[in-house]
């Protein structure tokens, strides 16, 4: 048995009406002093024992009625067999629709929810009717039709059914169901009816109005039946975040990475060991996180050394439960052995401390002497005609401090190091010409903001002040911790004002701003690069900020940033292609892959030639994991690539029954299916049947019958 | 003396009506002046009532000389004398005689048929004796003839405030052991105490000779029940403090009530008393007049 309108049984707290009207109701007690007591006391005893009962019996009987009228207006009914409600054993046109999202992959200790779906699924296709043709798509957050038009070969529907397989994608319901709809609408057939087995999953749902109307407006047409699988409160602990933080990842350096682990279940989670490794070996780095709350997540900051350069992976992982995809999570990045910074002064000077590069090539090697040469990061300071060179590309970032402008080869040259992949930063001072800045053809165009004429602070200050907290940018948002320090503190003297360029091709972003708003430091990528712009100087004549304890901090975050933004086209969602350049040497080699879970290689295609590059491209990605893809017989590989789930695919809690009616069927396993606990191997759909409100309607009239007639009687006086 | 501010319970009406009745007692009262009543003490001055066979120590006065003389045998001539009325107004002082639910409590309305009754026995020239009780005699007011007392009798009827519990049994009992001339006792009261106490009491009374008369004063709640709603009653005199829907229990309540008044009723009857309901919803005047004009035709047959 179901209920059709389970909120009905809300009702039943009205249950305690009776109860309060009783309590409520009870007459303002008057006090007499009685001469007659004892004759009282005997009438009392007489009676007190049978008003007693009346008064339990009427009571008793009103919350019945209550109750009954609660569970009436709850719309119990009789569960059927569904494909007999469904079908009627006549001939139908269906879809079935397979959730396949991450969320799927949780078991209950024997089966995976996906498995128990394809079962019931497989139990539709036993009992459609003579002459029916079925369909059968896959839909997570997307959908894939696995058999696009319903075929009465129902042998090859199983067998794909059989053969589907989990992925790791989100989930949201509407645009497959949308689609499958649409595309039932336009196949002939008689009696169209949808499956959707799904875990009901609440993500699955964040479309659900768009979902309701859907089902409104082609209720006529088309049925749908909503099957939820797996059980609402399991517990799960995932790993729901993993970055690198600071520098540089290089080689000899200590990277450290962020990982957050998050507690989906209703208990709490303790003493959760936290392990980091590298391209799948043993970890390198281990912590242990106490203790997390129901719902909460929480960070713990754990380091790893990478050897060589190149493209490597790093995973986190927690101790296994029973979804197991998420007790995972990696991350690809590529390990660099140096990086090449070139800063430009503008002027000379005999001063060492007076160059325009002083402080910029100190900040950016803050290391003793003796180990300058061993930093990863080796800074050289120049004049603008370096940036004639055509080996500029060697340079990971270019500085330019007080430059005042640059000559139409240089500004060329540098342009085409920037849209190469280029990093350039670029710090305004007393020499610079607003007027090439703003106008250059060749260097304006990089620049995400335009300059003003320098301009000291407003009348009544004596200087401006960066922003103090509510930094917005990746590189700025360390100082969003107190412990970190702040950046409100550099002061500023004598500034540009930028104003940020707009327009379709403008993405410029602050990165810091001044206490009153106006940006200070604004970035944007152009091209494979990307340049930013500071308002004031890399010196400390206009500004405090080259002697600020941020400024070391603040250009390694810079440098790590401006180098490692294309690590974004290596962490991806599931099904996204994956796709990189490669020299056109190697058109047309195979390529072969390693993903996570495998011990060999197998093939993924060869490398193709574009229209405007040679790329490789992959596009098998939808399980969450490293991918290591190898050119031909190569052992080194030429790409490392992570796949990375949607963290809200481990929240397993279930959307409220009760808000997804009157869209949700009921289902129940098999009947006997279930013992000690264990579930059915094959589960059986059971829908909702004849409804059994005549029988609740006159047990409510009789209930209400005898609670007067009780209570007329009971009234009389004893 | 009587005191201006304390409330008269001469009722002008019942008097009216009363003094042309008085009260005359059924039976044989032993006075001690001669008045309008019979007396038990067979005398020797008005009324010839027997002669008896003289015995040793007889007063040889008392000897009929004229039957002596014709048959030669010793008689005593016997008369019945007329004697004045006693009467005992012993009023129920107890806790439970302050309920009223109108403008009268049945303590009022005691104290006040003490007061018509004092008043007509006073006027007709006989003796009135005045006893308050609950658990024993608090207040006695020794027998008197004077009607000019009648303030007096106001005054400690006026004095006297109930607040204790009744044990009317022991009230008459120690009436019965301090009056031992008969004589008429009234007895006003809620009589809610203990039956056997009570009726043993009224046998002492009989036995002691007296005519006993009853009135049980009942209030118009006490009779009726007519509460509706929740009440709290507190009970008087240590009964307890019952919470209840008086609706539910009124037929039951008005079951008891009827067989306690029956019950009181039968206890005079078998101890050969006058039982008499007074309700104090009901005017004095014509409870009390009512009962003596049944006392007259009684008196006369």
């Amino acid at each position: 048995m179901t209920l059709l309108n389970p909120a009905m049984l809300l009702g039943l707290l009205a249950v305690g009406l009776p109860v309060a009207i009783h309590l409520l109701s009870r007459p303002r007690l008057r006090r007499i002093a009685w001469a007659a007591g004892r004759l009282l006391l005997k009438s009392v005893q007489q009676t007190r024992r049978r008003t007693q009962v009346e008064d339990k019996l009427l009571l008793a009987l009103r919350c019945l009625l209550v109750a009954v009228l609660a569970l009436l207006f709850a719309r119990p009914a009789f569960l059927t067999d569904a494909t007999t409600a469904a079908f009627g054993g006549e001939a139908s046109t269906a879809i079935i629709l397979l959730d396949d999202s991450e969320s799927m992959g949780q078991s209950d200790g024997e089966q995976i929810r996906f498995e128990q779906a394809k079962a019931m699924a497989g139990d539709v296709l036993d009992k459609l009717g003579a002459g029916s043709t079925c369909a059968l798509d896959l839909v997570d957050d997307s959908i894939r039709e696995v058999i696009p038009k319903p075929t009465e070969n129902l042998a090859i529907v199983r067998r794909f059914l059989e053969q589907a397989k989990l992925t790791d994608r989100g989930t949201d319901l509407y645009p497959g169901l949308k689609e499958a709809i649409d595309r039932l609408k336009v196949t002939p057939g008689p009696h169209k009816k949808i499956f959707l087995f799904t875990d009901s999953q609440m993500p699955a749902w964040q479309e659900l109005a768009r979902i309701r109307q859907l089902q409104q407006d082609i209720a006529k047409d088309i049925a749908i039946y909503f099957i939820v699988v797996g059980r609402e409160g399991e517990d799960n602990v995932a790993v729901s975040g993993l970055q690198t933080l600071g520098a540089v990842a290089a080689v000899g350096e200590p990277v450290r990475c962020s990982v957050r682990v998050t507690n989906w279940g209703h208990a709490t989670a303790e003493k959760i060991p936290v392990k980091l490794a590298i391209d799948g070996e043993a970890p390198q780095d281990e912590g242990l996180i106490d203790r997390i709350e129901p719902g909460q997540t929480q960070a713990i900051s754990l380091f790893v050394h990478f050897r060589n350069a190149g493209p490597h992976s790093i995973t986190a992982s927690i101790p296994g439960d029973r979804l197991p995809a998420d007790n995972q999570r990696s991350r690809a990045l590529d390990v660099v052995d140096r990086i090449k910074a070139l800063v430009v002064e503008g002027t000379t000077s005999a001063d060492p401390a007076s160059q325009d590069g002083f402080f910029l090539s100190h900040a950016l090697v803050p290391v003793a002497p003796e180990l300058v040469d061993s930093y990863y990061l080796q800074a050289t300071t120049g004049r603008p005609s370096n940036l004639e060179s055509p080996a500029l590309n060697s340079y990971g970032l270019i500085f330019l401090s007080n430059v005042a402008q640059l000559s139409d080869p240089q500004a060329q040259n540098l342009a085409a190091y920037v849209k190469n992949g280029g990093a350039l930063v670029v710090f305004p001072g007393p020499a610079t010409s607003v007027n090439f800045y703003d106008n250059s053809p060749a260097f304006s165009p990089l620049l995400p903001a335009t300059l003003a004429p320098a301009q000291g602070p407003p009348d009544g200050h004596p200087f401006l002040a960066w922003q103090g907290g509510d930094y917005p940018h990746p590189i700025t948002a360390l100082w969003n911790e107190p412990s970190s320090g702040t950046l409100g503190s550099v002061r500023v003297s004598r500034y540009f004002p930028l104003k940020t360029k707009s327009g379709p091709d403008a993405h410029a972003s602050p990165v810091v701003s001044y206490a009153d708003g106006e940006p200070a430091v604004v970035e944007q990528a152009v091209g494979k690069g990307r340049v930013f712009l500071f308002s004031s100087t890399a010196t400390t004549a206009w500004t405090t900020l080259p002697i600020h304890p941020g400024f070391v901090p603040l250009l390694l975050r810079l440098v790590s940033y401006a180098t490692t933004t294309a690590a974004s086209s290596l962490n991806l969602s599931p099904g996204q292609t994956f796709i990189m350049d490669v020299d056109s040497t190697n058109a047309g080699r195979e390529v072969s892959v390693l993903s996570t879970g495998e011990k060999e290689r197998h093939g993924a295609g060869s490398i193709e030639v574009g229209e405007h590059a040679t790329q490789l491209r992959y596009s098998d990605t939808d399980r969450a994991g490293t991918y290591t893809l190898f050119l031909g017989d190569d052992k080194k590989p030429i790409a490392v690539f992570a796949i990375q789930a949607d963290p809200a695919e481990s929240n397993l809690r279930q959307e409220p029954a009760a808000d997804l009616q009157p869209l949700l069927a009921a289902t129940q396993p098999a009947p006997g299916g279930e013992s000690d606990g264990a579930p059915a191997k094959k589960a059986a759909l059971r829908v909702p049947g004849a409804e059994i409100w005549l029988p609740l309607a006159v047990a409510a009239g009789l209930l209400a019958l005898l609670d007067t007639a009780l209570a007329h009687r009971f009234s009389q006086p004893k | 003396m009587a005191d201006a501010a304390s409330p008269s319970y001469l009722d002008p009406e019942t008097i009216s009506r009363g003094e042309s009745l008085g009260l005359m007692v059924r039976q044989v009262v032993e006075g001690y002046r001669v008045g309008e009543h019979r007396s038990l003490s067979r005398g020797f001055a008005i009324e010839f009532a027997q002669h008896r066979e003289y015995t040793v120590g007889d007063d040889p006065r008392h000897l009929d000389w004229k039957v002596l003389g014709r048959t030669d045998r010793y008689y005593i001539k016997q008369y019945e004398q007329d004697t004045n009325l006693v009467a005992h107004l012993l009023v129920d002082g107890s806790e439970s005689m302050n309920y009223g639910s109108g403008k009268m409590t049945k303590l009022h309305y005691a104290k006040s048929l003490a007061a018509c009754l004092a008043y007509f026995i006073l006027l007709q020239r006989d003796a009135v004796a005045l006893a308050l009780f609950d658990t024993q005699t608090r207040d006695y007011l020794p027998r008197t003839d004077n009607f000019g007392k009648i303030h007096h009798i106001m005054d400690r009827l006026a004095a006297f405030t109930a607040s204790e519990k009744t044990d009317l049994g022991r009230a008459l009992s120690d009436l019965a052991r301090i009056s031992p001339r008969k004589g008429i006792v009234v007895v006003m009261s809620d009589l809610f105490d203990d039956e056997e106490g009570f009726e043993r009491g009224l046998q002492q009374l009989r036995f002691g000779g007296h005519e006993v008369i009853v009135f049980q004063v009942l209030d118009p709640d006490e009779v009726e029940f007519p509460f509706t709603g929740r009440v709290q009653f507190v009970g008087m005199e240590g009964a307890p403090t019952l919470e209840t829907n008086p609706a539910e229990i009124r037929r039951s309540y008005l079951a008891e009530m009827n067989a306690m008044r029956q019950r009181m009723r039968s206890a005079c009857d078998r101890t050969g008393s006058h039982y008499i309901f007074a309700n104090t919803g009901v005017p004095l005047a014509e409870t009390l007049s009512g009962y003596l004009v049944f006392r007259q035709k009684v008196c006369a047959r």
